[in-house]
């Protein structure tokens, strides 16, 4: 009995402090907890007042390149929207954590340039209490639709990397290329 | 197993057990025999560090199937090949069509390069083994996708010719020439067949002029 006594605590503290030191509180609003192969952010996303569950879970992915990286939200009544990322060119994107003023929101953004082509794009939105996307801004460029492309992207690049200063990279996989939150 | 019947001005098609109602002029020519010779061997030049120890630095030729072999898992989600079919026909002649027209017309045909395509994002992302580092669930989903889409080609309607095929992760729209790799995922999903997948991006654009239609045809 004591000796299992000995045992226990010290597995107890260490797994508290390992809890602990894996917690990141990136701002005010937004907590990021750290686990082996996915990661827990604690945010407002659906903006009533209460905290909501972003989990992204990329563990597969490492491992298989065919198996997508899952990101899901969930509030009390469960998971109320979810997308999924990858390695092969079909299932690149990139979501981002925006803080503006006291509200949160998630970002698609995708800056592909394949094929001679460029196809940019970003969407920035919250969720509503059933997990619908709620657009607050958003833009595209495509380099075959216009031929003032150049000046759009421009244009577009001002206004994301406004974005992104206000951001935390959650998970990227564009270009064949994962960058993860917590990971190098 | 494919049976068509002509019903005016409409066309009855059972495919995989079910019916599917089609205008005749967006099915086009599908199921035609065309006069087309896929390429042997296409060349490639290496950026990738896997791809140049085995090759060499520099462009290479590689054998027709084993550069599409190769391509696919890094270009497409293989995992959805087995659950929606019609994804993976669609994709996987997108990819095929990309490289045949620049095998046809190679993109860097002059110094360094002098190659066909690149093996990165500038064309399709070779890899090689990409295809063995499959699963076997996989490898067996996209061997099904192959040997379906083996003698199969997209070409414009009328001079049935092969031309410039695109095709993104989400971008790409209606009758743009670009295909989107999750709007072709979502019509799949949706029950729609590849060649209708493929006439909602490819028809009427500045690639196979604005009056044609892209037609999927056996060769």
């Amino acid at each position: 009995m004591r000796k299992s006594l000995y045992l226990t605590i010290p597995i107890l503290i260490f797994t508290l402090s390992f809890a602990a030191c894996n917690t990141v509180e990136v701002n005010e609003n937004v907590t990021i907890k750290l686990r082996n192969g996915y990661f827990l952010c604690e945010a407002d996303i659906t903006h009533d007042g209460t905290t909501d569950e972003i989990k992204v879970d990329y563990k597969k992915m490492l491992k298989d390149s065919q198996s997508l990286a899952k990101i899901t939200v969930s509030n009390d009544s469960g998971v109320i929207w979810q997308d999924e990322v990858g390695i092969p060119h079909s299932s690149w994107g990139g979501y981002y954590l925006i803080s503006e003023e006291n509200d949160t929101y998630l970002m698609f953004y995708l800056p592909e340039e394949s094929q001679g082509q460029i196809a940019y794009m970003f969407q920035l939105f919250y969720l509503d209490e059933n997990g619908v996307i709620q657009i607050v801004d958003e833009a595209q460029v495509n380099s075959w639709e216009s031929d003032d492309w150049e000046k759009k992207l421009t244009e577009f690049e001002q206004k994301v990397s406004l974005y992104l200063d206000k951001g935390e990279l959650l998970i990227s996989t564009n270009n064949c290329e994962t960058q993860i939150y917590g990971l190098e | 197993m494919t049976s068509g019947e002509v019903v005016n001005e409409y066309v009855l098609v059972k495919e995989d057990g079910k019916w599917y109602i089609y205008r005749i002029s967006a099915l086009g020519n599908s199921g035609s025999r065309a006069t087309l010779s896929q390429p042997i061997e296409t060349f490639i030049y290496f950026t990738k560090s896997t791809n140049i120890n085995f090759y060499g630095s520099g462009t290479s030729g590689i054998y027709w199937d084993n550069y599409l072999r190769d391509v696919l898992p890094n270009e497409w989600t293989i995992s959805y090949y087995g659950s929606y079919p019609h994804y993976g026909y669609a994709s996987a002649l997108a990819s095929k069509m990309y490289a045949w027209y620049y095998t046809e017309n190679p993109k860097w045909n002059f110094a360094p390069y002098y190659a066909c395509m690149k093996d990165n994002s500038s064309d399709q992302n070779y890899l090689l083994n990409s295809y063995w580092n499959l699963a076997q669930n996989y490898r067996t989903m996209q061997d099904n996708v192959m040997s379906f889409i083996s003698n199969k080609a997209i070409v414009r309607s009328g001079a049935l010719s092969i031309f410039e095929v695109h095709y993104h992760a989400t971008s790409g729209g209606y009758h743009s020439g670009t295909m989107s790799a999750s709007g072709c995922l979502s019509k799949a999903q949706a029950g729609e067949m590849y060649t209708s997948i493929i006439h909602y991006y490819y028809d009427n654009t500045s690639y196979t002029g604005t009056s044609n239609t892209a037609v999927v045809v056996n060769y």
